[in-house]
């Protein structure tokens, strides 16, 4: 249990390491790696090094993203709210993504440019986020931040809902339905490149709140006496949070649990102080996406397993588990 | 060559088995146009094997599973590279037996990339960003679109032969397909009236293929008189103020308890004194169009005749 | 090291010199807490301002406030289970940057801060579990190791043992003296008695009297201010005992 902060992020940062590599090196059919990283090398177009480099490897960079931007998320909203059970999900900008990604596939299958689809979702979590702001007003407290990240949620939920409705024909609700689940499979290079600028722009903007969040370990006020203003630093991880998650969801679609268990699984290594938390949380939701999206490749199952669905497949009794023991511990 | 089992009831329900179990003695349960139908097309693939087999072919992969079976119907063997899990699904797939004999696909970017093929079909609901993939890595795509008529199927069958690189046997199939559908029976009045019945009360109306196969056999579709122009739900009210004689149903799953039989049973239904027919189709004939629906449009024809008659 | 203070609460001004350990006493609801609040400029005041070392406190920047001002909170919440010696250490959080690690001069406060507020022997438990008089210290604790000029302690001794209350009440005198100065809200008329300098009385929102406890402590302003009547004596140890309601 007792690590340093170094060591710790070493350990996680190795694992992710051997991760991705794995990643890349595995899929459900065998790839000659070795063939396939000298024709790279060589400049050779083969279908080797198309599959390494245009197929495996934005996956394995996609899933490296989105899993540090959900596990970062999560220790960073948990240790906003001063509580381990709030999810990045909270801020309603993931269901914004998923609303507009969902509308576009509603509306604009096959139709549209490829890059559309992660454009209006990150658009879609930038708008959950300004109405938010609307919502909540400037001084709003975490409280009303909460109540309208819920409200637009539930909005979003109910737009999915309506379209799933209305839609022309079972295809298309399946089509729906299943990218909603959460699924990395077959992005390409476009959509890493996409996705990176707005999840950096959201990573950069959470650097150096780990000491504010420790002192909000004493509640507001104390915090505030401490020299965190506490409004900046709500709307701050707010807005980092909206377009990190934004820019995951866009992509890769809803990714469950990580950004809840993750936080709540590495807290006991850093002495649960919410500012360590943050690096080593976001090494360990990169780990757990990278190891859950090799996991569905390997799991032999006749219709392919969406990430997403194992994650929360794995995610949700290994929560319960965690509740049950902490409630023994603390009651 | 299967058709479809029907049912006959007057004050009890009862119901043949779908034609999964009739499989083993399908030869005795024919009916006789689509097993001219079968030979048709088995005598036409002789013809054209030779020939196809001097041009340069082009190799096919699909990802779809309307597009499976296009494929199959219309290429050669050597030409197909992969087809979709689905293509060997006994309940999706018309032509699930024959697809056993070629390898199949989950649809991932990486499997066909490996494959070769000169040529993807994909889905118009295929996933976006694998589509988009192959595309970008400079493999040829064509998308099939979702039938929704019959004429679609045609257009359909055309495309495919086409990409395929064989137009004429696709322009013959389409020709004898018009042929059968010209030579329907023109239907006579009093129409019997149906509602096609998925689970969920779903159904399908005019602007369908299951909407015209109804059409085309002489039936006039519930769904047309409640407002349902292509895909919709159909509530058990409207069933009762509208008084079905049948319910078409074909249910995905096979060997369960159908919903059009639950459906029969219902205490509203009972009530109001209604009995519909249940007739049944195979999924695999209607999940996707093909020659099989006007096979469908046949017998249909068939047990509105017997509906009639009894 | 000045701060002073005007119009506050209702016309209230307040004044807390360098080396002073001052008082606010009052009943429950006169608004002591508020007062507080709006001294460590953690709410604004409708109208006024409060003035640290001459500059107005919202003025100054939050993270500077902080090195020169530590405000302790009746009760405060630990939403994580971080022990004791993190707890204090937090209070050095106002002289780091967000990278910097804690430097001997960091470290030396923090011990002083433990050991002036006897906890030692709680450095390591969780601080979620300390029963509410070793919360208070360890809170104290925390504002003494960010080593402020202005203390704003509310009602620290309020849930400690004797010995506790008598230590903390050294405590606050000891910080008391050169630059440092404290203000802090007290129940307890006899500890405000003996060791505050200048108190201050507030009701309902008013100030009520202040200056020398032994004026502002009279039994007419007691009668007053809590409707009580009181037995007073001491000489050096004074003690205020109530004895019956009015």
């Amino acid at each position: 249990m007792k690590l340093s902060q170094a060591k710790l992020c070493t350990l996680l940062a190795i694992v992710a390491l051997l991760l991705f590599i794995a990643s890349v090196a595995i899929g459900r059919d065998s790839l000659p790696l070795l063939t396939a990283l000298k024709d790279t090398l060589n400049g050779n177009d083969s279908v080797y090094a198309v599959i390494l480099n245009q197929i495996r490897l934005p996956r394995a960079l996609i899933a490296l993203v989105a899993g540090a931007t959900l596990g970062l998320c999560g220790a960073a909203m948990q240790g906003l709210l001063r509580n381990p059970l709030a999810s990045p999900g909270l801020v309603g900008s993931a269901s914004g993504a998923a609303f507009f990604a969902v509308l576009v596939l509603y509306f604009g299958t096959g139709m549209v440019p490829p890059y559309v689809l992660p454009v209006a979702g990150m658009f879609g979590a930038l708008l959950a986020t300004v109405l938010v702001y609307v919502l909540a007003g400037r001084d709003a407290s975490v409280t009303t931040l909460i109540l309208a990240g819920v409200a637009i949620n539930a909005l979003a939920t109910a737009g999915m809902s309506l379209l799933l409705n209305l839609a022309p024909s079972p295809f298309a609700v399946r089509e729906l339905v299943l990218w909603t689940l959460g699924d990395i499979t077959d992005r390409s290079m476009n959509d890493f490149w996409l996705m990176l600028p707005t999840s950096l722009i959201g990573w950069a903007m959470l650097i150096g709140v780990g000491g504010k969040l420790d002192s909000l370990t004493l509640g507001e006020r104390t915090a505030q006496s401490m020299g965190v203003n506490p409004v900046h630093l709500r709307w701050r991880i707010f807005i980092a949070v909206s377009l990190a998650v934004g820019a995951a969801v866009a992509t890769v679609g809803m990714i469950g649990f990580i950004g809840l268990v993750v936080p709540h699984l590495l807290r006991p290594y850093v002495a649960h102080e919410p500012g360590r938390l943050l690096a080593a949380s976001a090494l360990g939701g990169a780990c757990v996406l990278l190891a859950a999206d090799i996991g569905v490749r390997l799991i032999p199952t006749d219709s392919p397993l969406k990430v997403g669905v194992l994650t929360a497949l794995v995610g949700a009794p290994f929560f319960l588990h965690l509740i049950v023991r902490s409630r023994r511990e603390y009651l | 060559m299967m058709t479809l089992a029907a049912t006959m009831g007057c004050s009890q329900y009862r119901f043949i088995h779908s034609l999964y179990s009739l499989k083993k003695n399908s030869l005795k349960s024919v009916s006789p146009l689509s097993g001219w139908l079968g030979l048709l097309l088995f005598l036409f693939f002789l013809s054209v094997r030779s020939v196809a087999a001097e041009t340069p072919q082009v190799k096919v992969a699909s990802i779809n599973l309307c597009a499976d079976q296009l494929v199959l119907l219309l290429s050669d063997e050597e030409q197909i590279r992969s087809l979709s899990m689905l293509s060997q699904e006994e309940a999706g797939s018309y032509f699930f037996e024959r697809a056993r004999a070629y390898p199949v696909n989950e649809g991932h970017a990486e499997q066909i990339l490996t494959l070769q093929p000169d040529l993807v079909i994909v889905g118009q609901y295929s996933n976006s960003h694998t589509v988009a993939m192959l595309r970008e890595v400079g493999l040829r795509i064509e998308t099939l679109p979702i039938a929704n008529s019959i004429e679609t199927v045609f257009e359909n069958i055309a495309s495919v032969a086409r990409w395929v690189g064989h137009e004429d046997r696709g322009s013959e199939v389409v020709e004898k397909l018009r042929l059968r559908l010209k030579n329907l029976e023109k239907p006579r009045e009093p129409k019997p009236l149906a509602a096609g019945y998925d689970p969920n009360g779903y159904t399908s109306g005019a602007l369908s293929v299951r909407g015209q196969i109804m059409e085309y056999a002489g039936f006039s579709n519930v769904a047309s008189l409640a407002g349902i122009d292509s895909y919709g739900k159909l509530s058990l009210e409207a069933i009762i103020n509208l008084q079905p004689d049948a319910l078409i149903e074909s249910p995905y799953s096979p060997g369960t308890y159908s919903r059009a039989q639950a459906m029969s049973q219902h205490p509203a239904l009972l009530a109001a004194g209604l009995d519909p027919h249940v007739i049944h189709i195979p999924s695999r004939m209607t999940v996707c169009g093909g020659p099989w629906t006007i096979d469908v449009i046949e017998s249909l024809q068939a047990e509105r005749l017997k509906l009639m008659g009894g | 090291m000045t701060r002073s203070e005007r119009k506050l609460v209702n016309k209230v001004s307040i004044r807390l010199a360098a080396g002073e350990l001052v008082g606010l006493v009052g009943p429950n609801g006169a608004g002591k807490s508020t007062l507080l609040n709006l001294l460590a400029g953690l709410v604004k005041a409708d109208a006024g301002t409060v003035l640290l070392d001459n500059k107005n406190i919202n003025k100054i920047p939050l993270q500077q406030k902080s090195q020169m001002l530590a405000w302790v909170a009746q009760s405060g919440p630990v939403n994580w289970p971080l022990t004791v010696e993190r707890i204090v250490a937090l209070g050095r959080r106002p002289h780091l940057s967000a990278w910097q690690r804690l430097t001997d001069e960091d470290t030396a406060a923090i011990e002083y801060a433990i050991a002036a507020t006897d906890c030692q022997s709680l450095r390591h438990q969780d601080a979620t579990t300390l029963s509410g008089g070793e919360r208070t210290r360890m809170l104290l604790a925390r504002a003494l190791a960010a080593q402020p000029k202005v203390l704003l302690a509310d009602e620290p001794i309020a849930a400690l043992d004797l010995k506790h209350q008598l230590q903390t009440m050294q405590l606050l005198r000891q910080f008391s003296s050169g630059d440092n100065a404290c203000l802090v809200v007290l129940h307890d008329l006899s500890m405000a008695y003996r060791f505050c300098d200048r108190l201050y009385l507030m009701s309902e929102g008013e100030m009520v009297a202040e200056g020398q406890p032994s004026d502002v402590l009279s039994d007419d302003n007691l009668k007053a201010v809590y409707g009580v009547e009181v037995i007073k004596g001491g000489g050096d140890l004074p003690y205020i005992v109530p004895v019956r309601e009015l």
